[in-house]
């Protein structure tokens, strides 16, 4: 059973442009800003940017690892984008910040490889 | 922007409250779920393989749990967000989500956007902050998720 302070294995990924532009396909989500060098660099960025939601499946990765689909649903997140993600090495994690019957809530984190936090969130487990 | 243009702005938008997007429907396909899957690095057999899935709780293939990102483009930013407004920059400020349960291959999903809440948002320069809420429904009406977008304008 889970205890408050466990921590969740540690993910790290590395985010390539192609990353970037292949989840662009899986998702149905062709923004400009995700494919477009261009225009991203004529608004001041130094290249495109991952989607928030690409983050955000890498942290819910870090959850299934230590908390399968096959007993657990993931019930309820609120995820915090804290900058812009370029593609680049990356490390998700997080912790068991309450447990409540079968219900387990957790926060989570992604850095980048500076160490700077790209998105925060805390979410719910329930184990079934 | 500054300020006072924002809160002109959000005082134009809040009328928009409550407009939702036409509904959309998808059949979400085994096919689908494994791309997406693969994508974001995800390779559990509850997401490619048929006959491992089968065995489980779910007695099929489920998709991952952000996989209800996939119907936001249809209505994000628009035409949930009205795109006629005089900023440069958008950006996906934060989601907060319910997952009812597990999306399932082979289903049929109806999606809508309902345009929910707009305001100033104040930091190093003053912000617009719009949010809308995506709801996902199944063939017998259940509600499957909803999924609250944010995003803030500069």
């Amino acid at each position: 059973m889970a205890r408050v302070g466990d921590i969740l294995p540690e993910l790290q990924v590395r985010i390539t442009n192609e990353t970037i532009v292949r989840y662009c396909g899986a998702a149905d989500d062709y923004s400009p800003q995700h494919w477009n060098p261009d225009e991203m660099r004529a608004l001041g960025f130094q290249d495109i940017i991952a989607h928030g939601w690409l983050t955000f499946a890498h942290m819910c990765r870090v959850v299934q690892m230590w908390a399968p689909p096959e007993v657990a649903d993931i019930t309820a997140y609120e995820v915090k984008y804290k900058r812009t993600v370029y593609a680049g090495e990356a490390r998700y994690g997080g912790s068991v910040v309450a447990v409540r019957t079968s219900d387990v809530d957790l926060d989570l984190w992604a850095q980048n490889a500076a160490g700077e936090t790209m998105a925060t969130a805390t979410l719910t487990v329930r184990f079934v | 922007m500054d300020a006072a243009e924002i809160d002109a702005l959000v005082d134009r938008l809040k009328r928009r409250i409550g407009f939702t997007t036409p509904t959309t429907v998808h059949l979400v396909e085994a096919g689908q779920i494994s791309r997406f899957a693969r994508v974001i690095g995800e390779m559990s057999p509850i997401y490619h393989d048929e006959d491992y899935a089968k065995t489980t709780r779910f007695g099929g293939l489920i998709a991952p749990p952000t996989f209800a990102s996939c119907f936001l483009p249809d209505h994000f930013p628009k035409p949930v967000f009205d795109m006629d407004i005089p900023v440069t920059t958008n950006l996906h400020s934060h989601d907060v989500v319910e997952n009812h349960r597990a999306i399932r291959a082979g289903e049929v999903l109806t999606a809508r956007a309902v345009y929910s809440e707009v305001y100033r948002r104040d930091g190093k320069k003053s912000m617009l902050l719009q949010m809308a809420d995506l709801q996902l429904d199944d063939e017998g009406g259940y509600r499957v998720a909803v999924v609250r977008v944010a995003s803030v304008c500069f």
